[in-house]
């Protein structure tokens, strides 16, 4: 894990280079593109550092008598060794020290190109830490702008507009109505998910427990939903969802529009938490730099640390034993 | 600092060039709205609603549609070809009646359903649909002597007074009371055991006459109800009257002989102002203003047992609940089972069959408590309560603040609307999109009465 930024050698630094970072995504930027750049700015960093001096070449070439008969194996009467530069090792023949495709990166949380905020992502060791946070099936947390009156082909405000309608009916009260609806229609379809057979006591007692983690990655389960910003035709939503992508929120708010009798689009997606990273501890564009990763990436470990060992319920929900049963 | 001879080129003229290099590599920046900012301009703005501020009725129906009772002609008589009767609807199914007509009550009885509607067409403020077998929704006949035994859409019910205004209806297993504006109360149907109010004759066809019997009492009438084949009434003094079979002594009139005189109920609810009175079947729950529950009636599955350890009860009786439970605000009753609901919004439920607390649990002689969780109550949504509960022959339903439908019990016929004929043994949401502000159970069909969201 990486400790300290006081490193002189890249050899110190890529020792660093390990652990989980929670950047903060700029909008209209694809997961390619900011891995490149996160990997361009580290390698331009850290091949600025001071290089350890290239490894000796040593080569033992032995001394053999010249009145030697073809053929003939004679062993050689002494060895001479003689120690050079190794030409491998030398900058201009491997090029800079640490390369892009050196630096492993994969994402946890895959936001999509129009989404901002929150992205985690694990470099080179730090990767395996991704599996287990993702084991736990964090939910996310997002809030979404979108506007009334007007409706594009993309769902998305800088679509191609096909039609336009009022709003001016509209009001608090309202959305918050059609909010509640949609949790409560996702938290019944969240227990279906669950695949358990719906008559049996084993989904009474998963249903009783409340909210549930689906053990398998399917379809979004939107778990909260509330409209906490409204000033027509302006308005902003607060989701907290799994298995969530960029579709469903631009499709979901323009479902919104004609349940609410008028057509609305989406304007900015932000992704506010995943899991124990909040939108507070993520880095900025600019201190995507080997000045700030390390100290970064030994904070999101000790956050990583204090995570409670959460598994997906059902892979851990036994059956009730008949004492349990007649408790209740 | 720019010179006022400087030319500014905007970016507009060169998009707008036609085959220009330029363009293909713009498009792929500049959004499309952006490109397509003069078409957005000449688009018409439309509007979706009146403007005035008043939100639409919708009813929706869902169980078995071969009665009749969910009251959509589609459904039986179908007008294209080759398409075949629908023998049940298993999800809510939007009716078209109500988007035409004002509908402000419903009832469901057994086959047949009765909506309470403010209508353009007819002068005529009661509408019937189902079975018609006792005319339990008026005489209806196409020919002389030959009257409707089943209809498919609601039709207007004919009342002796034209202009009759309806406040409430309710529905028991042959009958319908109505009551209207002026408080009196008007049956019609089914009278074999007296529950319509009038004298029984013997052998009579009920089918074939359309007599609707006025009842009126001292007092103003100020709620309707009706069980299996009895019926109750509730003055706005709070005093209860009930008239019907008695075998359970369901009438609470402190005997098991069948009355055809609305008389007055006796027993401990006396004296006391009664603000709601329920029964599906033939046990029968009370509760008063100070939220205080009486019950007499059946008590064969344990129902009573907190105020009697008789099969029946024929005096009513006060509840002694534990006082834990708090004020009781509504009460609701299976043919086996009960569910209070208290200020707290928590639903309590005792009896026998399914009380909603998993397959295991099928019977609770004291009221145990239904999790909130499974009505949507959890970290996300903390103020979930249970605002109303209603009951059917075999399955209970609750509406919470935030105006969705939990339903569970026996799913005849797909009677529950979840999309399946299996039955539900803990409450789960249906899906109607709408708030709802009244549900009515029938013996195999349900009948939702929503307000749209905007």
């Amino acid at each position: 894990m990486a400790v300290s930024t006081s490193v002189a050698t890249i050899r110190e630094a890529w020792f660093q280079l390990n652990g989980v970072m929670c950047i903060y995504k700029p909008t209209k930027i694809s997961w390619k593109q900011l891995r490149n750049t996160l990997a361009f700015n580290i390698c331009r960093d850290i091949n600025q550092l001071e290089e350890t001096p290239p490894r000796k070449f040593v080569n033992i070439e032995s001394i053999t008598p010249n009145n030697q008969l073809d053929g003939e194996l004679v062993a050689p009467t002494s060895y001479g060794v003689t120690t050079t530069t190794n030409l491998t090792d030398h900058k201009l023949v491997r090029g800079p020290a640490i390369q892009l495709d050196d630096i492993r990166l994969f994402h946890a949380n895959r936001t999509g190109y129009h989404t901002s905020g929150v992205l985690v992502v694990g470099l080179n060791k730090g990767n395996r830490y991704i599996d287990k946070l993702n084991l736990s099936r964090p939910t996310s947390v997002y809030q979404v702008k979108g506007e009334f009156g007007i409706a594009t082909d993309t769902h998305w405000d800088d679509g191609k507009v096909w039609e336009k309608a009022t709003y001016a009916h509209l009001s608090k009260s309202s959305i918050d109505r059609v909010m509640a609806s949609i949790q409560a229609s996702n938290q019944k379809s969240l227990f279906q998910y669950c695949g358990v057979d719906p008559n049996s006591q084993t989904a009474y007692e998963l249903a009783s427990t409340g909210l549930l983690r689906p053990a398998v990655k399917g379809p979004t389960v939107v778990y909260g939903i509330k409209c906490v910003h409204f000033e027509p035709p302006n308005f902003t939503l607060e989701i907290h969802c799994i298995n969530e992508n960029e579709e469903y929120f631009a499709i979901m708010i323009h479902d919104l529009g004609l349940t609410l009798k008028t057509t609305a689009v989406c304007k900015q997606i932000r992704c506010i938490r995943y899991g124990c990273f909040t939108v507070e501890d993520a880095l900025l564009r600019k201190h995507w730099s080997l000045k700030y990763l390390p100290d970064h990436m030994s904070l999101c470990h000790t956050k990583l640390k204090t995570l409670p060992r959460t598994t997906p319920q059902l892979s851990v929900y036994e059956q009730p034993s008949s004492s349990q049963i007649e408790k209740c | 600092m720019l010179s006022s001879n400087m030319t500014r080129v905007s970016p507009r003229s060169i998009v707008l060039r036609k085959n220009s290099p330029i363009l293909s590599f713009i498009r792929t920046k500049v959004s499309k709205r952006f490109l397509n900012k003069s078409q957005e301009e000449s688009l018409p703005v439309y509007q979706y609603t009146s403007g005035k501020n008043d939100k639409q009725t919708k009813v929706f129906t869902w169980g078995l549609a071969e009665h009749g009772a969910l009251g959509e002609r589609e459904f039986l008589k179908p007008i294209r070809q080759g398409r075949r009767p629908v023998e049940y609807m298993h999800r809510p199914y939007r009716l078209g009646f109500a988007d035409e007509n004002e509908v402000t009550d419903i009832a469901a009885g057994y086959g047949f359903t009765v909506f309470a509607a403010k209508s353009k067409k007819s002068s005529s403020q009661l509408f019937g649909t189902g079975l018609n077998t006792d005319s339990q929704i008026g005489y209806h006949s196409v020919r002389k002597d030959h009257p409707l035994e089943l209809i498919v859409e609601p039709v207007p019910i004919h009342l002796p007074h034209d202009k009759t205004s309806v406040a409430g209806v309710a529905c028991g297993r042959a009958h319908t009371l109505v009551l209207t504006g002026k408080s009196e109360v008007l049956t019609l149907g089914h009278n074999g055991y007296g529950q319509c109010g009038r004298h029984i004759v013997e052998n009579e066809d009920y089918q074939r006459q359309s007599t609707v019997h006025t009842i009126r009492i001292d007092e103003k009438i100020s709620q309707v109800a009706c069980g299996q084949d009895h019926s109750m009434f509730i003055s706005d003094q709070g005093s209860v009257w009930a008239c019907g079979w008695s075998a359970d002594g369901q009438t609470g009139l402190g005997h098991y002989n069948n009355t055809d005189r609305i008389s007055k109920c006796v027993g401990d609810i006396v004296g006391e102002k009664v603000i709601k009175v329920t029964s599906s079947a033939d046990c029968v729950l009370a509760l008063n203003d100070k939220g205080q529950v009486f019950g007499w009636g059946n008590s064969e599955y344990g129902q009573l047992r907190l105020a009697t350890s008789e099969m029946q009860l024929h005096t009513p009786r006060h509840l002694p609940l534990p006082s834990s439970l708090g004020k009781i605000v509504d009460v609701a009753t299976t043919g086996t089972a009960c569910l209070i609901l208290n200020d707290a919004g928590e639903v309590f439920v005792w009896g026998y069959g399914i009380l909603g607390k998993g397959p295991v649990v099928d019977r609770s002689q004291e009221p145990t408590a239904i999790p909130l969780t499974l009505f949507g109550c959890n970290e996300f949504n903390s103020e979930i309560k249970v605002t109303s509960v209603y009951g059917g022959l075999s399955q209970f339903a609750a509406v919470t603040n935030t105006g969705d439908l939990y339903i569970w019990g026996r799913n005849r016929f797909g009677s529950l609307g979840l999309g399946h004929l299996h039955n539900q043994f803990f409450p789960i949401k249906i899906s109607i999109p709408g708030y709802v502000k009244k549900f009515s159970i029938g013996v195999d069909h349900c009948v939702a009465l929503c307000k749209s969201y905007v």
